[in-house]
């Protein structure tokens, strides 16, 4: 273990762990941040482990497919644990889901009429911050394809919204 | 950004709690202390709250998984990665809500006849190189991302990408990158060629694709983008696109085809999916009031997920059960399903495979406890449950995934 991986990990943590727990908040809520916490550190485990693996040039996009896959796996071991978590409380200084999420049911209702990759595409442009090079970088694509099918997603949304507004 | 943009930004539930942990030095500390080397798959226990996420989650397994024992002779159980079909369309984010669905009087009552298609999916770099030729892009194939991935790049900067994860697609764009739309040629709409000039060279390009699938249903657009240069210029570029659904036997599929020009009826860009269609399968289907009864099976499971985890978010109102025999606290919107379609949508077979199997889309209205009603759409497959077998990958595949 030498300092110079220290001292990039320490550097990866700092920049991108607000992004990181934004993006499994936003897919996850609400979560309390005690609990929160614990995901964001499950992510930066295995950013530690896989450091070496860590592309320089985009390292945000890698760790939140990171993330992504901790979702997936937390999500499959809290279904093994409904005991446990039956004990759980929310936060409470946790707004209700719906205050957040209903905010404008248009925008709602068009978002979840598009197709699940559509979704995604988007949410990860508008919300996570991500451009079309690390929306490539995410799902293994080039930025071209990335690039077309963030266009093609956007422009599928603009024609649901309007359908709502008409 | 757009105004759409705009809005979406606004709608972002992380907006108003952006994320900072409480001690990044002790996490670093506590995770560098770690070994680099571990096994795979060493999870903590996790401590959060299940919410909608994962009782949607879990779902699709407990509502889809199927027997082996029921499979006839001759056919072979189809073994599904995973599949989504069956999570409803409308529930987004983390809406603590669960559906109750009865059929309207306009439930189609017979079974309709539609065979499950396997895909034949071609060579990549041949492909890549054929489809390049067709869009004018002069180069050579270059596989990255571990060959799933091949791009041929003109020096015009014009690139041909073809992407073989799943069901391959193809995509080209007249600039690179292919931030579209490529190429500031337009300020205006009224610029832009007609709608029939659009779909006849489209057709053009659709018959030198040449698959082995038709298309229907074309839709013409035209939007403009605004951007602001990092000089304060402000471009605003038109653009007109034509999609195509993608049919297989006269069935729509969830495959599209679009095509986007500027108003030198220049391509921008283009992409589809790239197969042929094998041998027709005949697997039965069960009745649109059968697919219906599973999509209800599945909503009692999430409603118990619900009354197991105590998971109701503070001021839900409109208590009401779902069945006979579970009570829950999770609020239930009636659905009343005005229309079914059978459609056929793209699966990922545990082997490999991709196949084209029925789907019911059914569309309905649902009103929850306010009175308040929306439409929407929820999926099923249509084929007999007991030739289907959803298997979890063990890297968490999209039968996971929610939204």
């Amino acid at each position: 273990m030498s300092a110079p991986e220290e001292d990039r990990f320490a550097r990866l943590v700092r920049e991108h762990s607000g992004a990181v727990g934004d993006y499994l908040r936003r897919r996850l809520y609400p979560l309390s941040n005690a609990d929160l916490d614990d995901l964001v550190e499950e992510t930066m485990v295995v950013v530690w482990r896989r450091l070496d693996s860590v592309p320089a040039d985009a390292e945000l996009p890698w760790m939140i497919g990171v993330a992504r896959n901790v979702l997936r796996n937390a999500r499959r071991s809290a279904n093994r644990r409904h005991a446990f978590e039956a004990t759980l409380t929310p936060a409470l200084d946790d707004p209700a889901a719906e205050d957040v999420v209903v905010a404008d049911s248009g925008l709602r209702e068009a978002l979840a009429a598009l197709s699940e990759d559509d979704r995604e595409f988007i949410l990860l442009n508008a919300w996570d911050g991500l451009d079309t090079h690390a929306l490539g970088e995410l799902y293994a694509i080039s930025t071209n394809a990335a690039a077309v099918r963030l266009s093609r997603a956007q422009r599928r949304f603009r024609d649901l919204l309007s359908a709502e507004v008409h | 950004m757009t105004n759409f943009e705009h809005e979406l930004v606004a709608l972002d539930p992380a907006a108003a709690q952006p994320y900072r942990h409480p001690d990044l030095d002790a996490l670093i500390s506590r995770v560098v202390a770690s070994p680099r080397v571990a096994p795979s798959r060493v999870w903590r226990s996790f401590r959060f709250k299940i919410g909608s996420a994962l009782a949607a989650s879990a779902l699709v397994t407990s509502g889809a998984v199927a027997l082996f024992s029921g499979a006839g002779p001759g056919l072979t159980v189809l073994a599904l990665a995973g599949t989504s079909a069956n999570v409803p369309r409308s529930t987004i984010m983390m809406v603590p809500e669960v559906y109750s669905f009865s059929a309207g009087p306009s439930l189609s009552l017979a079974t309709p006849n539609s065979a499950s298609y396997p895909l034949t999916l071609p060579d990549a770099a041949t492909e890549a190189s054929r489809l390049a030729g067709i869009f004018g892009v002069s180069g050579t194939p270059v596989a990255s991302n571990g060959d799933t991935s091949w791009t041929v790049s003109a020096p015009s900067g014009a690139s041909l990408d073809y992407e073989t994860t799943g069901l391959p697609e193809w995509y080209y764009s007249s600039t690179s990158p292919a931030i579209a739309p490529a190429t500031a040629s337009s300020t205006s709409l009224a610029d832009l060629p007609s709608a029939a000039t659009l779909e006849s060279d489209a057709t053009t390009y659709l018959n030198e694709l040449g698959y082995g699938y038709t298309v229907s249903d074309p839709s013409v657009s035209t939007s403009t983008t605004s951007s602001t240069a990092p000089d304060g210029s402000a471009t605003t570029i038109a653009e007109e696109t034509v999609d195509y659904q993608v049919d297989v036997n006269g069935i729509g599929t969830d495959q599209l085809v679009s095509f986007s020009v500027d108003n030198n009826n220049d391509l921008l860009y283009a992409s589809g999916p790239a197969f042929d269609v094998g041998s027709s399968v005949a697997y039965p289907l069960q009745s649109p009031a059968d697919a219906l009864g599973v999509l209800n099976a599945a909503q009692q499971s999430l409603a118990n997920e619900h009354t197991s985890t105590s998971d109701v978010a503070p001021g839900v109102a409109g208590s009401t059960s779902l069945g006979s025999s579970t009570s829950t606290t999770v609020p239930v919107e009636q659905v009343t399903i005005s229309d079914d379609t059978l459609t056929l949508q793209t699966y990922v077979l545990a082997d490999g495979s991709v196949w084209m199997l029925p789907v019911y889309d059914f569309t309905g209205t649902s009103t929850d406890a306010s009175g308040a009603t929306a439409t929407n759409t929820w999926n099923e497959l249509a084929v007999d449950p007991s030739y289907v077998q959803i298997t979890n990958s063990a890297t968490g595949g999209s039968s996971l995934e929610y939204h």
